[in-house]
């Protein structure tokens, strides 16, 4: 099973049942100081005026099944309906995290690696690049998401500052690794609190690899692969579960429904998720080639 | 088969989308309209298609002119039936661009296309008239001149120095989740418009809904958008001025730009920050420009009075109806079957 790591930042929020289709968010926009003193005349000062932004996400269902034969259960020597309950239980996570990916890969804003040497557009990640999304995320006020990893008395480690997490593709390990700066996990100065799909870290950004990362199919100007590396401060993006139908099980047993010999079974899932970025100046999309 | 679906349509002539949310693997056509008559026209009477086909095929009944009689079944090879999954996406081949026109809007010449008004393609390995920083860019194609041209939303005629020599070119299939970042690309990027606060500009891709493409965004007005240009952006002349960087405006009008076509990609926001007067933005072209971040705009909040503009998952199960299985005017019953596989 491949590390789920999209939804691994994203903020939980319900939907409460017969509330409708579309769960509406509101961020309250920031007030002006008010630097001028008031001043000996006792006039009143004109009011700010409040403002917000309105987010909505749209749930949606999702589900699949599969259908076994009288004859497959009573035939094969595997207990082929546990295998089943199995393997579609990865396929609703793995669903529901290609899902947050794909997203993510649509509607994060980006920016394209430039400092590498390997000639595309865009070029392999450098630390420069990952440097220009930092400066980015920490002027629009994205907090990072973990706290720093102090430094201790163990040969061979460092510390880690306090960071924004990554999400990539695992064939970018090789250019992640080749950043300048780059510290794998082992080593961190503690295992502590460290996820398990984390590869290291680079400045203030600690990365996450899995085989589901996004991926943009021949889509760099010399027609090579682009990697999507979503870098992510605390609360940049939401996934919205409904209330009652976040994720069934469904079972129904042989001669159910039009089923008169007994022949056929099913089980499956269905859920109802929707997936939104709160605040787009809070994610970026680091794009990238590979160049080893 | 085991399962059938029907309904009907009038068709207006245009090509267009039926959602079958099962996966079904059969497709057919019949005319209600004309059965019996023996006019002179050799309307579609009957038409059919697999999801084994490839991409746009079909067979074909047409009328006999002058009889009440079905013509030979034949045989189309586009803009027949194409059965859709944006889940599994296809790929499509790779075509060799033979050149490109530096005018407005640019008209890409490559022998047998077979591009659709409302495709997404991306270009790749551009060469000639500075139009190496187009590669890597997805354009919606907004007209079909014939089967070796297509056109592009862009003007050539002032962001590109001399013809396209060269490169290939690629269709895709956008991610289905909406409302996509789409690039400005366009080289008169961004015009103050007369109005205080306002700007106008053009993108790559059409962003409302079409009956023609899946994966059109769904800007509109009354959505807010972040504009988002690079700081390399700001650094060529004549240059957008760097204030207008991450500001947020509002959109008040969703164009087609120049008039090209009714495929809208120009918009025009309100903007909440004053801005100073500015020349034209230009898109940075030729090889010494070739390594950029693209400036774009991208959704960030919805119309504050009415639930229209969610992020949706625009993912499509279904068929394609194209236009050489229909004839306008005419009332047609579908039928949709699926089976299970031996």
């Amino acid at each position: 099973m491949p590390d789920l790591i999209h939804k691994t930042m994203a903020m939980k929020k319900r939907l409460p049942d017969r509330s409708g289709q579309t769960l509406r968010m509101r961020r309250y926009n920031n007030l002006q100081t008010a630097t001028v003193p008031l001043g000996p005349s006792g006039v009143t000062p004109p009011p700010q005026t409040l403002s917000a932004l309105d987010i909505d996400a749209k749930v949606e269902w999702y589900g699949s099944y599969v259908l076994i034969t009288d004859q497959v259960t009573l035939i094969n020597e595997d207990p082929v309906l546990n295998e089943a309950a199995s393997l579609l239980a990865q396929s609703l996570r793995e669903t529901e995290d290609s899902l947050t990916r794909n997203m993510l890969q649509a509607t994060a804003g980006f920016i394209n690696c430039t400092g590498g040497t390997d000639a595309d557009n865009p070029t392999e990640m450098t630390y420069n690049d990952i440097q220009g999304v930092i400066r980015s995320l920490v002027t629009a006020n994205a907090k990072r998401i973990t706290e720093t990893i102090e430094g201790e008395n163990k040969y061979g480690t460092g510390p880690v500052r306090q960071a924004f997490f990554a999400m990539s593709h695992s064939n970018l390990i090789p250019n992640i690794e080749n950043v300048a700066n780059f510290i794998p996990v082992a080593q961190y100065p503690s295992q502590m609190n460290i996820l398990q799909a984390e590869w290291g870290s680079v400045s203030n950004v600690r990365f996450l690899v899995s085989s589901l990362g996004s991926i943009s199919t021949g889509a760099s100007a010399l027609g090579a692969d682009v990697y999507n590396t979503f870098i992510s401060g605390q609360e940049s993006y939401a996934c919205i579960d409904l209330d009652g139908a976040s994720a069934s099980f469904i079972y129904r047993p042989l001669g159910y429904g039009d089923d008169p010999l007994l022949q056929r079974q099913t089980a499956g899932f269905k859920f109802a998720e929707a997936q939104r970025i709160l605040n787009d100046a809070w994610i970026i999309n680091l794009r990238s080639t590979l160049s080893l | 088969m085991a399962t059938i679906l029907t309904g009907s349509f009038v068709s207006d002539g245009t090509q267009f989308n039926l959602a079958l949310r099962s996966g079904y693997d059969m497709f057919q056509l019949v005319n209600i309209t004309d059965v019996g008559s023996a006019a002179a026209n050799t309307n579609v009477m009957r038409a059919w298609g697999s999801s084994s086909m490839p991409d746009g095929s079909a067979y074909l009944n047409l009328k006999t002119s002058g009889a009440a009689t079905l013509a030979l079944e034949s045989m189309i090879t586009t803009a027949g039936f194409t059965f859709w999954d944006s889940g599994n996406p296809p790929t499509f081949a790779v075509n060799t661009v033979i050149g490109g026109t530096a005018a407005s809007p640019v008209v890409i010449n490559v022998t047998a296309h077979g591009y659709a008004v409302g495709d997404t393609v991306i270009f790749k390995n551009l060469t000639g008239g500075g139009s190496q920083s187009l590669s890597g860019l997805q354009f919606t194609v907004i007209a079909v001149g014939d089967a070796d041209h297509f056109t592009i939303p862009f003007d050539g005629a002032v962001g590109l120095t001399g013809a396209i020599t060269g490169g290939s070119v690629t269709k895709i299939i956008p991610n289905p989740f909406a409302p996509r970042n789409i690039v400005i690309g366009q080289t008169a990027l961004a015009t103050l418009n007369g109005v205080a606060n306002q700007l106008t500009f053009n993108l790559n891709e059409a962003i409302l809904n079409g009956t023609t493409n899946l994966m059109f965004g769904t800007y509109s007005v009354g959505a807010k958008l972040r504009l988002n240009i690079p700081t390399s952006f700001n650094t060529t002349t004549p240059f957008l001025p760097t204030t207008i960087n991450s500001l947020i405006g509002t959109i008040t009008a969703v164009t087609a730009q120049g008039g090209y076509n009714s495929f809208a990609n120009q918009v025009t926001v309100q903007l909440s920050t004053p801005i100073a007067a500015s020349t034209l933005l230009q898109y940075p072209v030729g090889a010494a420009n070739f390594r950029r971040s693209y400036p774009f705009v991208s959704d960030i909040a919805e119309v504050s009075t009415i639930l229209t503009e969610a992020e949706d998952n625009k993912g499509f199960l279904g068929i394609t109806v194209g236009t050489g299985v229909q004839t306008t005017g005419k009332l047609y019953q579908w039928f949709a079957r699926k089976g299970y596989s031996l």
